[in-house]
């Protein structure tokens, strides 16, 4: 008995320890350390947003919060505002919390402060 | 024999999970209840200056992970410099509560990296990283989380069973981790062991089943 008892509390113990993890939520792929390679030498900005196409790409609706967004965010600083918005409005339907952010940044894009120069 | 043995087995199964701390009071969290967090630039109080972004950039996934909505960290930075928080400690010293309406968020985490002490010796290396952790009503400015974390990183590599090739391979990270240093893994541990710690970290967000739990 106080055998039996002794055995089991070692199983107890680690099963009580054991966080429940249930596996990684989303797929994050390579967002931080592509983000870190961006932040340390602006020249792999392409990676980062590679990394970014690759989650929105692989990731079956269950794309992370807030990766829709920053992949608009890079779509937009290439002039790309079509494409930016379609983001924007994706991760808006995505992650209601994101709606007036989102809102925010479409309302900049489909309103141009100053129209520039022809070049 | 048998018995002793399992004995000791079953004090060091406890030992290694005894709780040091007491629970932490989630009264002000659990009333807030707040579905998104905004993650801002890091305070960097360390003299290693990879410290701040390596952080700002690990963030994300654990509190996603976590079942909040994490708002945009590389565009949150940016539309900052464009509305004059362009500097991390100028975030830290604005109202919570205005940073928090530009965005539309609940809340807001601030991290501060306090000590960042690399000790590097003949045979492997580590770090010891303190870094505070501050989560932030966004409609009352309020703390409602905060953590102390302290953690010792130690780079690992995979081991072979060989106690030789061991001592050459640890010598052999601790020389690469000297010249082309990765932050991430060590980010990555103190951020799990201050997020997911129960009775100490963040309960789960709305979007975890496990919502308001650990």
């Amino acid at each position: 008995m106080q055998k039996r008892l002794l055995c089991l509390l070692p199983v107890l113990a680690v099963t009580a320890c054991a966080a429940p993890s249930q596996g990684p939520k989303y797929n994050w792929g390579n967002y931080s350390p592509a983000l870190v390679a961006m932040d340390a030498d602006p020249s792999s900005a392409g990676n980062y947003q590679a990394a970014l196409a690759k989650i929105v790409n692989d990731s079956n609706g269950q794309v992370p919060p807030g990766i829709f967004a920053e992949y608009g965010y890079m779509l937009q600083q290439q002039g790309d505002t079509k494409d930016a918005i379609a983001m924007y409005a994706r991760e808006k339907s995505a992650w209601p919390e994101s709606g007036f952010l989102m809102d925010k940044m479409i309302a900049a894009l489909q309103t141009p402060a100053q129209p520039k120069p022809a070049a | 024999m048998h018995k002793s043995l399992l004995s000791v087995l079953a004090l060091a199964g406890l030992a290694a999970c005894a709780a040091p701390t007491a629970p932490k009071d989630y009264s002000a969290l659990n009333a807030a209840s707040p579905r998104s967090i905004l993650i801002v630039p890091v305070v960097n109080n360390t003299t290693e200056v990879d410290a701040a972004n390596t952080f700002l950039d690990t963030l994300a996934p654990p509190l996603g992970n976590r079942g909040y909505y994490v708002f945009p960290v590389n565009l949150v930075r940016h539309t900052m410099d464009d509305s004059g928080l362009g500097d991390a400690n100028l975030v830290a010293q604005a109202s919570p509560t205005r940073v928090a309406s530009l965005f539309g968020a609940d809340a807001v985490l601030y991290a501060t990296v306090e000590q960042w002490n690399a000790q590097y010796i003949l045979l492997s290396s580590s770090i010891t990283v303190q870094i505070h952790y501050v989560l932030k009503d966004g409609k009352t400015g309020a703390v409602l989380w905060d953590q102390d974390e302290t953690t010792v990183y130690v780079p690992q590599g995979a081991s072979g069973g060989n106690p030789l090739a061991d001592l050459i391979a640890d010598a052999v990270i601790a020389a690469v981790t000297r010249a082309h240093p990765n932050y991430i893994p060590l980010a990555n541990q103190a951020n799990a062991e201050a997020f997911n710690t129960p009775q100490q970290g963040l309960p789960f967000g709305p979007y975890d089943t496990r919502h308001g739990g650990f």
